[in-house]
């Protein structure tokens, strides 16, 4: 028995070392600019400040001018980074890292070049992606009406969901995917251009309203309707 | 709130758009508040002054220093407006003081910059809607913002426009080809469709096609090439070809696209 006690330590150590937290506050800050070789969960909670959920070691904070950067190596396993609701957040993910956002109703800003897949949910927009490869899922809890939403992909398949009644302008376009929608008029709408050989379209969603934007070159892109 | 100044909340505020808990809220700092009654009563003179002087015109010397500022901010790759430094501040005050139309051109710009946090610049161009050249200098200040989704905002509010300054053209065309977020350089790319056929818009089309990296606004280019028949960029689009980095379904688009050219 004598002979585990050492692993045993080490392995108590090693879970303390995961539950570290760090906080840092925002006042002052408009954007928090993260660079994750790690797959990331972002979520939100009631203070003005970045909690981070992860070994001092692993990832490191740089204020610079009116944004803090963080930035995490790869590698590192269960992530966990909480941020006010309204903050404004700009991820760059690389080394396929997997992004995960929940609840943010301030601006969203992700790039990649990489595999890692994006999925956001319980968010307002705006949304500003660009992916290369990656697949994104974005579930909108309602659509505010202030900024434009635009998500990019080459290879990779965007799937939007948003309420029904939301008043909305949008363009979807694939140029080697397909698209598909279970909202009525915007099926009807695809099925309609379909057959004269377009594979976008350009519609209102009841009485049009903030645009959002969908491209990609060999990804499917579905809009499905949200439903609590 | 009560520690905290609420000058972000201030426009907000003023147009009606907080929420009654957060309407009392601001309203109750104010009250104690000194510095945030001096924001208040500022933004309350600048905002008369768009409702007063929607028909004033900018002197040439404000234009002129515009158009220098545009220039210096369009030749930065990423344009950081920090408008709480005091040095901001001091220049918005100082100018507020001029006159009621140079107070406009000013707000409208300054609305700009302010928009990064919280003000929706929509509703500043809304509000000087009678007057072109205020909507194209508000439009300008979004297209400069540190964020993509405004900056995307400006290009889409730009594209409304018929006869726009070249300098703000110039601006746009920067921004297709330097913008380091790929959404914000195809919708500049967008915003020029109405002028795809002059001369100075294939210019920034031809180099483009030849520093843009990401594909789908490389397809986007070499389609819009296309179409205006810009035999220019034949020798681009050879070099392209000829590139073992550029993806398989680029070169299958250039071949289909230029049957007889290349």
């Amino acid at each position: 028995m004598k002979k585990y006690i050492p692993v045993i330590c080490l392995l108590i150590f090693n879970y303390g070392l995961s539950q570290e937290v760090s906080n840092q506050s925002l006042a002052g800050i408009d954007w928090v600019k993260i660079t994750s070789a790690s797959d990331l969960s972002v979520s939100i909670h009631d203070k003005n400040e970045i909690l981070i959920k992860a070994n001092n070691k692993d990832f490191k904070l740089t204020n610079q001018n009116k944004d803090l950067l963080v930035s995490f190596v790869a590698d590192i396993e269960n992530i966990e980074v909480y941020l006010p609701k309204n903050q404004n957040i700009k991820i760059e993910s690389t080394k396929d890292a997997l992004i995960y956002i929940d609840g943010l109703c301030g601006e969203i800003e992700i790039n990649s070049e990489t595999y890692g897949d994006v999925s956001i949910k319980n968010v307002t927009g705006p949304i500003t992606a660009n992916l290369l490869n990656a697949n994104i899922k974005v579930v909108f809890s309602s659509v505010s009406q202030n900024l434009p939403t635009s998500i990019f992909t080459t290879y990779g398949e965007i799937e939007i969901t948003l309420p029904e009644n939301s008043n909305t302008n949008l363009a979807l376009s694939t140029r080697y995917g397909e698209l598909y929608s279970d909202i009525k008029s915007i099926s009807e709408k695809i099925a309609n251009d379909k057959t004269n050989g377009n594979n976008s379209i350009t519609s209102t969603l009841n009485k049009g309203g903030v645009n959002i934007t969908a491209k990609s070159i060999d990804g499917n892109i579905k809009l499905i309707k949200f439903s609590s | 709130m009560d520690n905290k100044h609420v000058e972000n909340l201030i426009i907000d505020y003023l147009d009606g758009r907080l929420s009654e808990f957060d309407e009392k809220a601001l309203e109750k700092h104010i009250d104690d508040c000194l510095f945030c009654q001096k924001e208040l009563e500022d933004y309350k003179k600048l905002f008369n002054a768009f409702q007063s002087e929607e028909k004033a015109k900018p002197s040439s010397r404000v234009q002129l220093n515009f158009d220098k500022m545009l220039e210096e901010q369009t030749s930065q790759k990423v344009k950081i407006f920090s408008i709480n430094s005091k040095k901001n501040k001091k220049l918005f005050y100082n100018l507020t003081r001029v006159a009621a139309s140079v107070i406009l051109l000013v707000g409208v710009f300054y609305a700009g910059r302010y928009s990064k946090n919280k003000t929706n610049i929509e509703d500043v161009v809304n509000t000087s809607e009678n007057t072109i050249k205020y909507e194209e200098l508000a439009i300008t200040a979004l297209i400069e913002n540190s964020s993509a989704s405004k900056r995307i905002k400006g290009l889409q509010l730009f594209k409304e426009y018929k006869n726009p300054d070249e300098n703000v053209i110039k601006a746009i065309g920067d921004k297709m080809l330097y913008d380091d977020n790929p959404n914000v350089r195809l919708s500049a790319l967008e915003a020029l469709s109405q002028f795809y056929s002059e001369e100075h818009v294939k210019s920034f089309l031809l180099e483009g096609l030849k520093i843009e990296k990401n594909p789908n606004n490389q397809i986007a280019i070499i389609e819009i090439l296309v179409k205006v028949k810009e035999e220019r960029a034949i020798e681009p689009m050879k070099i392209i070809l000829a590139n073992d980095e550029t993806e398989t379904f680029i070169k299958n688009e250039i071949i289909k696209l230029t049957p007889n050219l290349i």
